[in-house]
């Protein structure tokens, strides 16, 4: 296989709130290599945006830091690099799509204007003639109609899934290896969903960049992921390939997410989701963090007192459970109409 | 198409004059009858009579609205009961001081308070911030009438070029002094708004956006933050203006400043009526039009905004 383009060890990110110490990202590691689409699952406020914002060097400043851990991208360490080397990388090496497309332009900027300033900020050659020819095909290539009258437009007339097809040239405008999607499609009409995800699949093979596609859902995660990390609580409780999460999932957690999932066949089935919420910022369960709301647990001390490792179910399938072995046969999160 | 709107607007405010008309003639006529100031105490009641009937006092009170109603359309605000001069012309007379003093002020005013304002947005959070928040606080708590006297007894006093009081055409040292009694009032309001609106948009996804794409701080910082944040200073702005047109009463009458503060000052004193209801009708004009002007720089700065001041 070939090498990672993108290689997080240990990631550690803290945020200092009012409230206290968060931390956000807990010993993090996951590979991406080019062409391929991670999955990065997870409820909200377990720590996944927290882990994009990392790789950027985005964290809130003055709020977050990388505490520990390293992001190496094509061999050099982004957390050893000065604010003006990752400034270089950033739009350039990685790019990114956040989530919500109608907050995330520039409202008094046309969209060709906010094309080019990302051409721009890379290559000092691009002048505005160029800059905007270069706009008028990204443009056509995330599927804005009619790009050549489009560019000239403010982003409060385009509907909120063009913005988002915008925000996508403008993140694959440099042609990155990395391109990070937080949650595209979770501001956008069930309708434009689907669109959105070919336009990103196009991106990928435009730039055959690795892609870390941020979600929620599931569904999304089967049908665009070749891999996935589940992330709870800051920390990554499985991973493994699509196939393997969905076949055969090895963390209690894993298997509640899928339980909750509706499914064709079970139109009409009661959904199970999981009980109790995830554990806020400053209040994590010791332990495993999970342990609470486990079915699993049954009070065995070793689920409150020891962080689980991750460890190896099969070839590139990892479970951070001490009782990994039992989740198969444990029925857990069975759901009701179906036996 | 800007000139349409402009007009079309225009007509809409024509009921909200006839308001001010309304209650601007009643109040006057409240504060007591002229002719017990303009003539003498032991003035006999027959020349008392002669003036009331002479300054059209003796007529019921809505005929006298109707006779200056006509004259204010046909652009005569009446005769001042004082100087028997046309009101029009006497408050235009006191103008130009007036505008010296707006423009002055207000200069000074965004020379300081914008950068300061964005100064401590940028720095949010450490001493520069706390600094500034403190004074700013102080400077709009602090009354005019007060940073007045004190710049009198301070700096008019030890500083022989400036003067103590008085009034000369487009002269920077006497200017200089009722111009900064009114500053700090106006820096403070400008300052603490400018600071929310870029600490505002400094938190906005597209600022976010704009780091992601790699572009330069200085350039996120001009381009993105300030660009944004500095739309809605304009309204903040247009109110300043509004507020010193229509006369800073307090210092131009501790600076015997000749302007239409003090003019509205005397003539509400004297009761001559023509003269206040002449200051109260065009102050109200200003406020509309700069009202106006306001709402058309936003169009053409803001691509979200429409003539009519929607948002698009
Ligand atoms: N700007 C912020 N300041 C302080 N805490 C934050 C901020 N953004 C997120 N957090 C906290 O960091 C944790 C991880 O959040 P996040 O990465 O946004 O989760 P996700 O993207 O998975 O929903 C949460 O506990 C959240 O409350
Ligand atoms: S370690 Fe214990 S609490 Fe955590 S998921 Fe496994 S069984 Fe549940
Ligand atoms: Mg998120």
């Amino acid at each position: 296989m070939s090498d990672p383009v993108l290689s997080v060890r240990n990631l550690t990110t803290h945020l200092t709130t009012p409230s206290g110490r968060i931390t956000a990202c807990d010993d993090v590691s996951f590979d991406l290599r080019s062409g391929e689409v991670l999955g990065l699952v997870g409820e909200s406020g377990s720590g996944k945006t927290m882990t994009a914002l990392s790789v950027l060097g985005l964290l809130p400043s003055g709020v977050g830091r990388v505490a520990r851990g390293e992001i190496i991208l094509d061999g050099t360490d982004l957390t050893k690099l000065s604010r003006r080397r990752l400034r270089e990388i950033r739009g350039r090496d990685v790019g990114v799509v956040f989530q919500d497309p109608s907050s995330s332009l520039n409202p008094v900027m046309t969209v060709g204007d906010q094309v080019v300033e990302a051409l721009a900020a890379h290559d000092a050659d691009v002048s505005n003639a160029s800059g905007m020819r270069r706009a008028v095909e990204l443009l056509t290539l995330v599927g804005i109609p009619d790009p050549g009258s489009r560019v000239a437009q403010y982003p409060h007339e385009y509907s909120g899934g063009m913005r988002q097809r915008a925000m996508i040239a403008i993140a694959i405008a440099n042609q990155p290896k990395v391109l990070i999607a937080d949650e595209p499609t979770t501001a956008l009409d069930v309708t434009i969903q689907a669109q959105v995800l070919d336009v990103l699949r196009a991106a990928r093979r435009e730039t055959n960049a690795g892609v870390i596609l941020i979600t929620h859902d599931l569904g999304i995660v089967a049908e665009m992921a070749d891999r996935v990390a589940v992330m709870y609580a800051g920390r990554i409780v499985e991973t493994g390939t699509v196939r393997d999460l969905f076949r055969n999932p090895s963390h209690p957690y894993t298997v509640g997410l899928l339980a909750s999932l509706p499914l064709l066949s079970d139109m009409g089935a009661r959904l199970q989701p999981i009980a109790g919420v995830p554990p806020s910022g400053t209040d994590i369960p010791t332990g495993c963090p999970f342990h609470p709301r486990c079915p699993l647990w049954r009070e065995r001390i070793d689920c409150v007192e020891v962080k689980p490792p991750l460890r190896a179910v099969g070839d590139g399938h990892f479970s951070a459970c001490h009782f990994l072995e039992e989740v198969p046969a444990a029925g857990l999160f069975a759901r009701e109409g179906r036996t | 198409m800007i000139l349409a709107g402009f007009a079309r607007r225009l007509l809409q405010l024509i009921p909200v004059f006839f308001v001010i008309s309304v209650v601007t003639f009643a109040i006057t006529r409240l504060t007591g009858d002229p002719s017990a100031l303009l003539l003498p105490l032991d003035a006999p009641q027959e020349a008392r009579d002669l003036l009331r009937a002479d300054l059209g006092l003796d007529e019921p009170i809505w005929v006298q609205y109707f006779r200056f109603m006509e004259g204010v359309f046909q652009g005569d605000f009446g005769t001042s009961f004082r100087y028997r001069q046309p009101a029009l012309e006497i408050v235009l007379e006191r103008l130009p001081a007036t505008l010296e003093l707006a423009v002055v002020s207000l200069g000074i005013a965004l020379i300081v308070g914008l950068p300061v304002g964005i100064i401590a947005a940028l720095r949010h959070g450490t001493w520069i911030d706390n600094a500034v928040q403190f004074v700013a606080f102080v400077g709009q708590a602090m009354p005019t009438f007060y940073t007045g006297l004190l710049g009198l007894v301070f700096i008019a006093v030890n500083v022989s070029w400036i003067p103590v009081g008085g009034y000369e055409p487009r002269s920077l040292r006497h200017v200089l002094l009722p111009a900064l009694t009114l500053a700090p009032f106006m820096i403070a309001i400008i300052a603490r708004f400018t600071r929310s609106s870029v600490l505002d948009v400094m938190g906005r996804d597209y600022v976010r956006t704009a780091r992601a794409k790699g572009v330069r701080e200085r350039r996120v910082t001009m381009l993105h933050i300030l660009r944004n944040a500095l739309i809605p200073v304009i309204t903040i702005i247009g109110l300043q203006v509004g507020a010193l047109l229509g006369g800073a009463v307090i210092t131009e009458v501790v600076f015997g400043w000749p302007g239409i503060g003090r003019l509205a000052v005397t003539s509400v004193l004297q009761r001559d009526f023509p003269v206040v209801q002449a200051i109260v009708m065009l102050t109200a004009v200003a406020f509309v039009v700069i009202n106006q002007i306001v709402d058309v720089l936003y169009t053409l700065v803001d691509p979200r905004i429409d003539l009519y001041g929607r948002e698009r």
